[in-house]
């Protein structure tokens, strides 16, 4: 039991820090559908640095660097450019797959998988199986999404940043920078997604190949629409699709020849959806996010 | 100087080429309470949040106490004691009350908590400021009028000397309004500066010690003692001149005086029958038979509602809100699911038709809420005027003339005196006033037989009503049978020929002119019921 907690944990943490910052920007009113993309460059990042330094931190932080420098630019485009931030969130997507292609073909001149001899420590590494898999950020995701919380939902800062989202004209007239909590967000966001990325690297498969990210991006979005942007709701229904996926994994192993094994890859995004109907008509339509700025009368 | 709490100098707000204030000075002194009167779109709410430093001033200067605020800076105003509270105000439905009142606080410390201790520090605040409500409810379930003591007790929780409120009364129901006044007299005896923003006359006498009156952001008047003026020269301030004579080409009305009055809350009751003629034609338009409808969002639904309108007469319905008004327009419309009963409409049985084909009789809305009801604010006012005419397209194959319907629109908006730059314009661009002629154009075509009109001058200023009233009563002289829902009684009195007043979802009282207020108070109150 114990390891299938450890393995769905190990699954779920990449989703987990993305619907975390996904959270936050959804918090200061930006939809973010950008998540991907920042963790393409965390990924390939964290492995390039590792390999080429053999140092973890400087692996860690130069990831988590480049998917902040990444965040603040789109603040800039989205908030003083106003642009849409959907069309934004698309592009960085682009942005995240295109580039990390260019930039292992301008370092190694070739497109292909790169592998690191150094990896994330296991914090639990004398426990046989999936427990002594887990990194060190995977065991130290939990703590980051209750300071997230807590954060968002116990400060004065993390209020104001709901309120720049839920209703930016009484953030203004309280004299409140919406410009300003928001690119907070997309920053506290850029380094979730570094962390993110490096995770799905370098914590468990130690290498970095284009496309790895393969859609955990949209996933985590869907994870914060349907954690109806609570930091912990959006934990929550990300643990689920990781859950979901390594039951697609696990079938695939296990039920192999009985049912199709295109099913089985497919299933993780059916129970998704069904779950994102099924909370939207429990929840009816959430009134918050579709509240436009109110002029004057 | 330095006595006047707020001191404008040449202030000048533009939005682009919209010159919202044209070099406005005025001074508001210390510790009395001042009205800021006019119409819509007169510069009011500009000139509050210049002052609040929401919006920053093109040229002038604005100071406190003899110091100048910087411009366009609301934390500054704030550090200054200036505290805004807005009329739609500006608390984020998705928190509970502490959390809205923590987020903007200027109180130092706090800045993290726990749930507990923060529902603690803001539920003393409340109880100490007399409001009854518990921290921890979410905002989007409280009344309005919750919503607005917890605005106004924001706005207090600092140290507050000007408090600057835009259109307090027009989001309250009549009863509250009487205990929103005590409470700003309490705070003008406590030493705190009220500039408040109105536009109903016999409120600003009610409350105010000075008057000041904008139009076209313009300053007109000049913070006068509210005592000195008369109501004819007050009148005549706010919606100028040459638009009170043009209001009163009204044919076939009663005169200007009474309307322009009326228009702005002072009618005194005097509703002589003799004004009026019965233009009545005693065709039966509409006639509900024993309706029992479902319930919706906007109270309870019929219950066994008879009803007959018929051509010719404007028919008012009175009642408090939430007793059926909703339930009576969305039966007649055909929005609402009828349990029991017969709706006729214009002679053919239309228990079970829907709303297209009772538009194709001739039955037209005006609805509740012109911004989500009755307009697309986000797409063109042509097509805002010609959806009737795109959604019945389908007799014509589905072909669309766009061209031919902007022409159309064009003509109707100008026949309707819509103000307006181009047809491809978004919706949301217009004023209140614009919006709602853009719906009359649309809805009081040569085809209409009946009319629901619900609340159409709700949040218009004189002169709209008055534009509004007039389209009404040449709907019904043309034969048209209307329905009029509205709040406002002194409106139900001046313009209808026949008063309903519905109550739990039933009609209480059923009266033709001359109308008795009294008898129509203890219908709305249940009393006679």
């Amino acid at each position: 039991m114990i390891d299938v907690i450890a393995a769905v944990w190990q699954s779920a943490t990449p989703l987990v820090l993305a619907a975390l910052a996904g959270a936050l920007a959804q918090r200061a009113g930006i939809w973010h559908l950008g998540l991907g993309g920042l963790m393409s460059i965390g990924a390939m990042l964290s492995v390039v640095l590792a390999k080429e330094t053999g140092n973890i931190p400087i692996a860690l932080i130069g990831a988590c660097f480049a998917a902040t420098v990444v965040s603040a630019l789109m603040w800039f485009v989205i908030v003083k450019l106003s642009a849409n931030p959907i069309i934004v969130g698309i592009g960085v997507n682009a942005l995240g797959l295109g580039g990390t292609i260019l930039g292992i073909v301008a370092i190694y001149g070739a497109e292909g998988t790169v592998k690191s001899d150094v990896g994330i420590p296991r914090v639990f590494d004398a426990v046989p199986g999936p427990v002594g898999q887990l990194s060190l950020i995977a065991v130290a995701t939990p703590f980051l999404a209750v300071l997230v919380w807590w954060f968002v939902c116990r400060t004065r800062i993390g209020l104001q940043i709901t309120a720049t989202g839920d209703f930016p004209f009484a953030a203004r007239s309280a004299g409140i920078s919406t410009s300003r909590m928001r690119l907070y967000a997309l920053l506290l966001g850029g380094v979730l997604c570094g962390l993110s990325g490096a995770e799905l690297s370098l914590g468990t498969l130690q290498s970095f190949s284009p496309g790895m990210e393969a859609g955990r991006g949209l996933i985590a979005f869907a994870a914060v629409i349907l954690g109806a942007a609570h930091p912990l709701g959006s934990v929550a229904a990300a643990v689920f699709f990781g859950a979901v996926n390594y039951f697609g994994i696990w079938a695939q192993l296990n039920w192999r020849g009985v049912v199709p094994t295109e099913f089985m890859l497919m299933l993780p995004y059916i129970v998704t959806i069904i779950a994102v109907v099924i909370t939207a008509r429990v929840r009816g339509a959430s009134k918050s996010f579709n509240l436009v700025e109110m002029r004057d009368g | 100087m330095a006595d006047n709490a707020i001191t404008c100098t040449g202030v000048t707000v533009r939005f682009g080429d919209f010159v919202a204030l044209d070099d406005v000075s005025v001074a508001f002194e210390r510790g009395r309470i001042h009205a800021l009167v006019g119409q819509n779109g007169a510069g009011k709410t500009t000139l509050a949040r210049a002052i609040a430093g929401l919006e920053a001033v093109s040229e002038g200067s604005i100071s406190s106490n003899g110091e100048i605020i910087p411009n366009g800076d609301v934390i500054a105003s704030r550090e200054r004691g200036i505290e805004m509270v807005h009329q739609s105000f500006a608390l984020p439905p998705s928190m509970t009350v502490a959390e809205a009142l923590e987020y903007g606080s200027t109180v130092k410390g706090g800045r993290s908590f726990t749930r507990r201790g923060l529902n603690a520090r803001w539920q003393k605040y409340l109880d100490a400021s007399r409001v009854s409500v518990r921290a921890g409810e979410k905002l989007r379930n409280l009344p309005v009028e919750t919503m607005q003591s917890i605005e106004i007790a924001r706005a207090l929780a600092g140290d507050a000397r000007i408090l600057i409120l835009d259109e307090p009364t027009a989001v309250l129901p009549p009863e509250s309004v009487g205990r929103l006044f005590e409470q700003i007299r309490r705070l003008k005896a406590a030493g705190v500066t009220v500039i408040i923003v109105l536009h109903k006359v016999r409120e600003v006498l009610e409350i105010a010690e000075t008057v000041t009156v904008l139009r076209r952001g313009k300053l007109i008047l000049e913070t006068v003692e509210a005592s000195g003026v008369s109501v004819a020269d007050f009148t005549e301030a706010i919606i100028g001149g040459s638009d009170a004579a043009a209001a009163g080409v009204a044919p076939g009305t009663s005169p200007v005086a009474s309307d322009d009055l009326a228009a702005i809350g002072l009618d005194l009751g005097t509703h002589a029958a003799t004004e009026f003629v019965d233009t009545a034609t005693g065709e039966s338009l509409v006639r509900l038979v024993g309706v029992t409808s479902a319930s919706s969002s906007g109270g309870p639904g019929l219950h066994g509602v008879d009803l007959e309108l018929f051509g010719g007469q404007i028919v008012g319905v009175a009642g408090v809100e939430g007793n059926g008004q909703v339930a009576l327009a969305e039966t007649i419309a055909g929005l609402s699911e009828v349990r029991d009963g017969q709706v006729e409409l214009i002679g053919e049985s239309a228990t079970r038709l829907d709303p297209l084909r009772r538009r194709g009789l001739g039955l037209r809305i005006i609805p509740f809420d012109r911004n989500t009801e009755g307009l697309s604010r986000s797409s063109p006012l042509w097509q805002n005027w010609a959806i009737p005419l795109l959604v019945g397209a389908r007799r014509r194959r589905g072909y669309v003339r766009t061209g031919v319907l902007r022409k159309e629109a064009e003509s109707a908006f100008q026949e309707w005196d819509v103000r307006f730059t181009s047809v491809n314009q978004n919706a949301s661009e217009l004023s209140g006033g614009n919006a709602q002629k853009v719906i009359l154009a649309r809805e009081l075509d040569a085809d209409a037989r009946v009319i629901i009109a619900a609340q159409p001058t709700r949040g218009l200023d004189l002169g709209a009503v008055e534009f509004v009233w007039r389209a009404l009563r040449r709907a019904r002289d043309s034969g048209a049978a209307v329905l009029l829902i509205s709040s406002d009684l002194d409106e139900l009195m001046e313009i209808c020929d026949r008063i309903i007043v519905v109550y739990a979802g039933g009609i209480a009282l059923d009266t033709a002119r001359p109308f008795h207020i009294a008898e129509i108070g203890s219908a709305m109150t249940g009393v006679s019921a």
